[in-house]
């Protein structure tokens, strides 16, 4: 009972502080502190104590520094021809599918999540190109912002992916494992998100303009021709990983150095390139690490709460059959992925949630790669989703109006997981493949 | 007052700046330890400490910048909706409310740096980094978000005068 109270008291918190529209690190530090204090009498000198140190230490991770390099490195794909041979090559590959360029942002994004780490990075690179280029051609905007936040998401799922190497940290899992069996399910998740397109632009062709341009058998080799610079990156950022060159962290390093290099071949290197592309990154990596950190903070705000546990234990002392057991996580995790970013879910519930899930059989590395799903679909849930976030900076829509569009996505990817649950093999048979050959 | 807009902003940009170089020194740090450890068989040894203090001091150091260019996120449900009066009220509460918090932060990061200062405490490393150095850059940070957050309050607050007084 005092565990629901609480758990609601920080409810209202969070509703008041980020609904008032202060910024969201800002808002989830403010719930902290004010939770401290007020839930717990913590005075300001405590408060002041915990607070300075958990954020230093929580921004100094080796970690997070995977994160500034990839948004740099999709900031150079960005402002150089790579970002846009990636649109051009992919239109004439997808053009005769029913809702034809639409299918650009679900490959767009699958192919730039393999050499991104980071969601909101995949969402905002590959949405700039085409969210301009659809609405130009006359594309329904519901449709392709819902995909673009959708297809954005799956930037988690492929490697290399930081909530995967996160989870690997905390559960002990082989970091080479999880990124292998992160592969199949997002491919199945790009592959319901296409589906569903098509069938919607068959039912109501109007959604998706027929584009004029026929498109030869030659301009879809040249397409794929166009697309050899970001399929050498994703060889390079993953091949570094599996040949054991780099750790994850430092494949992000190898990333930047390989774009570096592959501008300067095409001779597309420029001060102006150079300089606008670092004060780019550096801008929207404090927006992701600013509120990492908060989430840090107010992860141990709410440890010192018992929220997690609290829950978490209520849930462990029904003593369900397994499948009910994952019915009942997802709900949970959908509820937290309503407020909470992905990062800080995993941290929080995992010391809790993953004896339960091992006690009732589930294997660990199956749990990671659930894990994840659920946690991408906590990014396109409102209030605090991480793509509906960029796709409002990017789009100038309202959460709201986004969060709309991207619904039938978010039931697309309760569909995978509800798949992926019923099928673990989906995720267990790559790395089997990779790792365990019987001698 | 507009001579102080444009020097904090020029401040914020500079450790923007400053953020930047951190980035690229980070990138060059982890390849030349890939190259050492591959080819020579041999490290730099302080790759994660160095490129740990990096990342805290970018976050820190560029958010004065950030929230002047409107490039963290906020839920806007609500501001969104409000016009006039009602929203640059809401808007001042939200600013006055971080700044404060940031002031506290602040105050607080200042008492552990300047410990950190008078005892000499150094990192367990063998770099031995005296940790005042990256919590200092983490502390200037903060400061300069609060001096940031302190100019934008006075900007919500000029423009109405003006508004009124056109009308």
């Amino acid at each position: 009972m005092d565990a629901l109270v609480t758990g609601l008291a920080v409810l209202m918190l969070l509703f008041f502080f980020l609904g008032s529209g202060t910024w969201v690190f800002a808002g989830l530090l403010m719930v902290g502190i004010t939770g401290l204090a007020l839930l717990l009498d913590f005075s300001p000198d405590r408060i002041g104590a915990i607070l300075p140190k958990i954020m230093i230490r929580s921004a100094s991770s080796w970690e997070l520094a995977a994160i500034p390099m990839f948004v740099w490195m999709g900031e150079l794909i960005f402002r150089t021809d790579i970002s846009d041979r990636l649109f051009r090559g992919l239109a004439p590959l997808v053009n005769r599918i029913p809702g034809g360029l639409l299918h650009t942002n679900v490959l767009g994004c699958t192919l730039f999540a393999a050499v991104s780490g980071s969601s909101a990075a995949t969402t905002a690179t590959v949405g700039k190109i085409t969210s301009t280029e659809l609405a130009a051609r006359g594309y329904d905007t519901n449709l392709s912002i819902g995909s673009l936040a959708g297809a954005g998401s799956l930037g988690l799922l492929i490697p290399p992916s930081i909530v995967m190497i996160i989870y690997g940290v905390l559960a002990e899992v082989s970091i080479n494992k999880l990124f292998a069996a992160g592969v199949l399910p997002g491919l199945l998740i790009a592959g319901l998100y296409s589906g569903y397109i098509t069938y919607r632009c068959i039912r109501s062709p109007e959604l998706a303009p027929r584009s004029q341009e026929g498109y030869t058998l030659t301009q879809c080799l040249h397409g794929i021709w166009l697309l050899t610079p970001i399929l050498l990156l994703v060889c390079i950022v993953l091949g570094s990983i599996y040949s054991g060159l780099a750790t994850p962290s430092e494949a992000a390093g190898v990333g930047v150095g390989a774009t570096i290099v592959l501008i300067i071949v095409t001779g597309q290197l420029s001060w102006t390139i150079l300089k606008e592309s670092l004060m780019g990154a550096v801008k929207v990596s404090c927006m992701v690490c600013s509120i990492l950190v908060a989430a840090a903070f107010l992860s141990t705000a709410m440890g010192y709460l018992h929220v997690p546990q609290d829950l978490a234990h209520a849930i462990g002392n029904l003593g369900l059959s397994p499948y009910t057991l994952i019915l009942i996580l997802a709900v949970f995790y959908i509820m937290l992925g309503l407020f909470l970013d992905g990062i800080s879910i995993t941290v929080m519930s995992l010391p809790i949630t993953l004896p339960l899930v091992l006690q009732a059989g589930f294997d660990p590395l199956w749990f990671g790669v659930f894990l994840v799903v659920m946690v991408e679909l906590g990014q396109i849930t409102p209030p605090v989703g991480f793509n509906l976030f960029v796709m409002q900076n990017l789009t100038g829509h309202t959460i709201g109006r986004v969060a709309r569009a991207a619904a039938p996505f978010f039931i697309l990817m309760c569909i995978a997981a509800v798949i992926l649950t019923a099928v673990p093999e989906l995720a267990l048979w790559l790395p089997a493949q990779l790792f365990d050959k019987v001698p | 007052m507009e001579v102080f807009q444009r020097l904090v902003y020029r401040l914020s940009r500079l450790a923007a700046q400053l953020s930047a170089a951190l980035l690229v020194y980070m990138v060059l740090h982890i390849l030349l330890e890939i190259v050492l450890r591959s080819v020579f068989a041999t490290s730099t040894f302080v790759l994660d400490e160095m490129v740990g203090y990096g990342v805290a001091a970018m976050t820190f150091l560029t958010l004065g910048y950030a929230v002047h260019d409107d490039a963290l996120i906020r839920v806007n449900i609500v501001v969104s909706r409000l016009r006039g009066r009602v929203r640059i009220c809401l808007e001042a509460l939200c600013l006055l409310m971080t700044l404060t918090m940031s002031c506290f932060i602040a105050w607080y990061m200042w008492i552990g740096v300047k410990r950190n200062w008078d005892r000499g405490a150094v990192s367990d490393s063998i770099a031995e980094v005296p940790l005042w150095i990256p919590e200092g850059l983490v502390l200037i940070g903060i400061v300069l978000f609060s001096v940031q957050l302190f100019a934008l309050l006075v900007k919500q607050f000029t423009p109405i005068e003006d508004r009124v007084g056109s009308k």
